[in-house]
């Protein structure tokens, strides 16, 4: 799981600012808007813990769930207010079927307290997250066509995540021992506020038209009915830069 | 048509009112159908309307099966309907023989003041009954039918529906959608329920039209608990083999939750037996091939007690017992008694019978017993003793199977019915120290004759000094146990003698055979478990019986001031004689008796013709005893007005070979009235 303080990025954003503010003329773009692609090289790992009741006994089933790496795509804009501070907001969305390992003790049905472990994989389970990223960017123009932005602020971060309810099992007389069979899974959806930091670098070919590669990082900790997801993570990616 | 106000269709039919059962087709109540041979006129009139139903097509036949266990039998099973609508739990069963219907069961719905025009389209019942199970409708679209209801007959729609790893059978209301009935269509469901020590218990039951009952799916066997309310006449005629065990006899429950404590550890402990077996010895069941195995509960009830006889006191409060010919198909069956409130008899509580595992076992044990060595030979002879044995035996071995060891309720121990009673142990046997309940624990203080429970002992006895190890307190003789964590390699033994080696007349020094044979079968003939099983019979005095032996009990023995003979005081002894290798004519007896000084102040000399007029106890009178047989009498002595002294007897007997045997029991002390 990647952990990010947010103090550290806000130091990152300081430390860059003044000085780029200073040795670079003023931005004079109206406004931006910016439409692209990204990666997520490192997922989301959690692991949730249900007890459904089987046999008149509370089961117990861990599930390890590994969003792995995902694409997707967002789109954002935003207006100039002051010199080179301009205020905007972004949308990101992404949707992955990751994997999930389960480690179940399943009640035996005929005895109390006579657990049977079995262990499998839950099958592909959807994970989607849709984020509303609020931004404060401070556009610095490197050069005549090369502008970096650099953004924060704080999010708003949608997760859909299908979770394990509970497992079924293949057992004969007299259950001593089961075997996995399959998994039940119900989609659970919970929202949670974040933060945000980018740092864009774009390349303008035309007046108003360009290219850019952005390095980001988000983060909320987005709780389900009985487990929090940290949504969001670090996304590299790239698209057109619009300037108006 | 309708016959509703008695509930007994055939009251209505013997009252021959048609006009009554027209006018009562208005309340439209169901009509229980309960018809068997019991009641010849009863079972003739619903044997004719079910006919003239079936001719309407108010019934339809859906299966008929012909009968597994009875030859020559045939089982219908008819649905009902009503205006060409399926009417929901509304099947009936008959049952014919050669000769003519045998049972007719269920409920009968007449012609109902109902419309049968639904107000939702299909697909729109679809829709509600998806989301009364909170998944998707299963299969066909939804059949339209009617419902009866605790609160009278519904217009609904049936169908199936996926909900999580379930699937549900869904009424709804087939004019609003509102669900009216919903229940798992899983067959295997278990339940919960708490025993008669408040200790949680799985039930394994099944579920019948959304309704559980004790009829265990989860394993091989049937196992089926019956509830029978204290209908003991019902009991008795089903015992007997002239009445069929009727679906409505198993103990049911609606919400699974079991409450009925007897009930719940009769049903548990049987399969738990039955699981024992299996892990333990690889048997399935009773016979080795799933026997089924009836459990029968409540056979009175115990606010009855103050007014039950004797005789059902001692059997059907106080007891629990298997039948083994049982039943209509004759296969058996086991009862447990319904106990006694605190102080029926004297500062004890006497649990239902079912209460105790090691009992449950006992009483199964003797269906296993029945089903291999059949240890069911003259009832006291040594044969009848060692079924007992065995009984313990298993009894105790499935308590500590599933039971921690210990001393409280709920644990395993080795003494057999412990937990029958409160305070516990009152109606015990203790194979550990079978004197602390004056029962035997060495064969020269068995009682030949006795009660087949009390010399059982002596055998549960080996039993124990095999696994734990200990000194006999008669004979002093030190046994190495296996221990504990080996008490497998023990019960192994001696299951395999009972169920593959010993013949139904088997004796306690074959059984000493056969059980040592079985250790060698399984863990070779140095292994812990022959020299342990070797040690215990020879502690308890069980030998291969090679020459003759005579015993005088009891020993020392007790005088009383009841005359005997015209003396007082007196004693009353068992004299038992038993034959070696060879068989016996006994030729003469002589009785002895002594002062206190040693000094012989009587003797009697007996002949043959005397011994066969005495020594009828334990068999037929005579002066010929088979090799490995007893025979037994009692008599009572006088020391000619003395106050103590001591008793022995002198047998002379030829053998097989012509010679000319003498053998004595041990000078028995007669001890001064108390």
């Amino acid at each position: 799981m990647m952990r990010f303080h947010p103090s550290v990025v806000v130091l990152i954003l300081l430390a860059g600012f003044p000085a780029a503010a200073r040795a670079q003329p003023s931005w004079r773009d109206r406004g931006y808007v910016a439409i692209g692609g990204w990666y997520q090289p490192v997922g989301t790992t959690f692991t949730d813990e249900v007890h459904p009741i089987i046999d008149v006994e509370a089961a117990d089933i861990d599930t390890e769930y590994d969003t792995g790496s995902a694409g997707g795509f967002d789109v954002g804009g935003g207006v100039r207010v002051w010199r080179n501070l301009a205020i905007g907001a972004q949308v990101s969305r992404f949707s992955k079927s990751g994997s999930a390992s389960v480690d179940a003790r399943i009640p035996h049905p005929l005895f109390f307290r006579q657990p049977r472990t079995v262990t499998g994989d839950a099958g592909t389970l959807a994970h989607d997250e849709t984020a509303v990223h609020v931004r404060l960017l401070w556009m610095v123009p490197i050069r005549e066509r090369l502008q970096l932005g650099l953004s924060g602020g704080p999010s708003w971060i949608d997760v859909k995540q299908d979770l394990v309810t509970t497992v079924a099992v293949t057992q004969t007389y007299p259950f001593d021992s089961a075997t996995f069979a399959s998994a039940t899974s119900a989609r659970q959806t919970g929202s949670h506020a974040g933060f945000n930091a980018a740092a864009d670098l774009s390349y303008i070919l035309r007046p108003h038209v360009g290219v850019g590669l952005e390095v980001s990082v988000s983060r909320a900790r987005v709780p389900l009915d009985n487990v929090t997801v940290d949504a969001g993570g670090l996304h590299v990616g790239g698209g057109l830069r619009f300037r108006f | 048509m309708t016959f509703g106000r008695s509930n007994r269709i055939t009251t209505a039919l013997a009252a021959g009112v048609l006009l009554v059962a027209a006018a009562e087709a208005r309340a439209q109540r169901p009509t229980l159908l309960d018809a068997t041979r019991s009641s010849p006129a009863e079972l003739r009139g619903a044997d004719r309307l079910v006919d003239q139903l079936i001719r309407d097509r108010a019934l339809v036949a859906t299966s008929i099966e012909t009968d597994p266990l009875v030859s020559g039998r045939t089982h219908e099973r008819f649905e009902q309907y009503v205006r060409g609508l399926r009417i929901a739990g509304g099947d009936i069963t008959r049952q014919t023989g050669t000769d003519g219907t045998v049972s007719l069961f269920g409920l009968l719905h007449g012609d109902l003041a109902l419309s049968l025009t639904p107000g939702l389209s299909r697909d729109e019942a679809a829709a509600a009954i998806a989301r009364a199970a909170g998944g998707e409708l299963l299969g066909r679209t939804p059949e339209l039918v009617v419902l009866p209801l605790s609160d009278g007959y519904h217009l609904a729609y049936f169908g199936q529906a996926t909900s999580a790893l379930d699937i549900q059978n869904v009424f709804v209301d087939a004019h609003t959608g509102a669900p009216l009935q919903q229940f798992s269509d899983f067959i295997r469901e278990v339940g919960h329920g708490k025993g008669a020590y408040g200790d949680d218990k799985k039930v394994s039951a099944r579920s019948v039209g959304g309704t559980f009952v004790t009829d265990d799916p989860l394993r091989p066997a049937a196992i089926t608990t019956y509830d029978m309310r204290g209908n003991l006449g019902r009991l008795t005629s089903i015992l007997n083999r002239v009445t069929p065990v009727a679906a409505s006899d198993i103990s049911a429950d609606t919400d699974n939750d079991w409450t009925d404590a007897t009930v719940v550890d009769a049903h548990v402990y049987a399969g738990w037996y039955y699981d024992f077996l299996f892990k333990r010895f690889a048997r399935r069941g009773l016979d080795n091939r799933d026997l089924r195995m009836p459990m029968f509960t409540h056979p009175v009830l115990q606010r009855d007690i103050g007014s039950a006889s004797p005789d059902v006191i001692g059997l059907f409060y106080l007891n629990a017992f298997f039948c083994r010919t049982c039943l209509t198909d004759g296969r058996g069956a086991m009862v447990f008694g319904e106990g006694a409130p605190l102080n029926f008899l004297p500062g004890i509580e006497v649990k239902p019978f079912s209460a105790a595992l090691d009992v449950v076992a006992h009483e199964l044990t003797h269906g296993v017993t029945a089903n291999s060595a059949n240890l069911n030979g003259f009832p006291f002879s040594e044969a009848g003793a060692l079924n007992e044995a065995f009984s313990d035996i298993l009894g105790a071995a499935t308590a500590f199977f599933f039971q921690p060891a210990g001393s409280a309720p709920l644990n395993a121990s080795y003494t057999s019915g412990r937990d029958l009673t409160i305070p516990p142990g009152r109606f015990g046997r203790s194979m550990a120290d079978p004197a602390l309940f004056d029962d035997p624990d060495h064969y020269t203080k068995r009682i030949t004759g006795a009660d087949p429970h009390f010399n059982s002992t002596i055998v549960s006895h080996a039993f124990f000094l095999a696994i734990e190890g200990g000194t006999n307190r008669t004979s002093g003789q030190t046994v190495t146990g296996v221990g504990a964590a080996n008490r497998d390699q023990i019960e192994k033994a001696f299951f395999r003698a009972l169920t593959s080696l010993l013949p139904s007349s088997a004796t306690f020094a074959l059984t000493r055979t056969a059980t040592i044979q079985a250790a060698q079968d399984l863990f070779g003939a140095g292994s812990a478990a022959v020299r342990a099983i070797t040690q215990a019979w020879d502690a308890v005095g069980v030998q291969p019986r090679t020459t003759p032996t005579a015993t005088l009990l009891p020993n020392p023995a007790q005088g009383t001031t009841q005359p005997c003979g015209g003396t007082s005081p007196s004693w009353t002894l068992g004299v038992t004689v038993s034959a070696g290798a060879s068989n016996l004519r006994v030729t003469q007896w002589v009785a002895e008796l002594f002062d206190r000084s040693n000094r012989v102040i009587g003797r009697g000399t007996l002949n043959a013709v005397d011994f066969s007029t005495f020594f009828n106890q334990c068999g037929p009178g005579s002066a010929t005893i088979v090799a490995q047989a007893d025979a037994c009498a009692a008599i009572c002595v006088g020391l000619f007005g003395q106050q103590s002294g001591s008793a022995q007897i002198t047998f002379t007997a030829l053998d097989d070979g012509g010679a000319n045997l003498t053998f004595v029991t041990p000078r028995v002390p007669l001890l001064a009235p108390r």
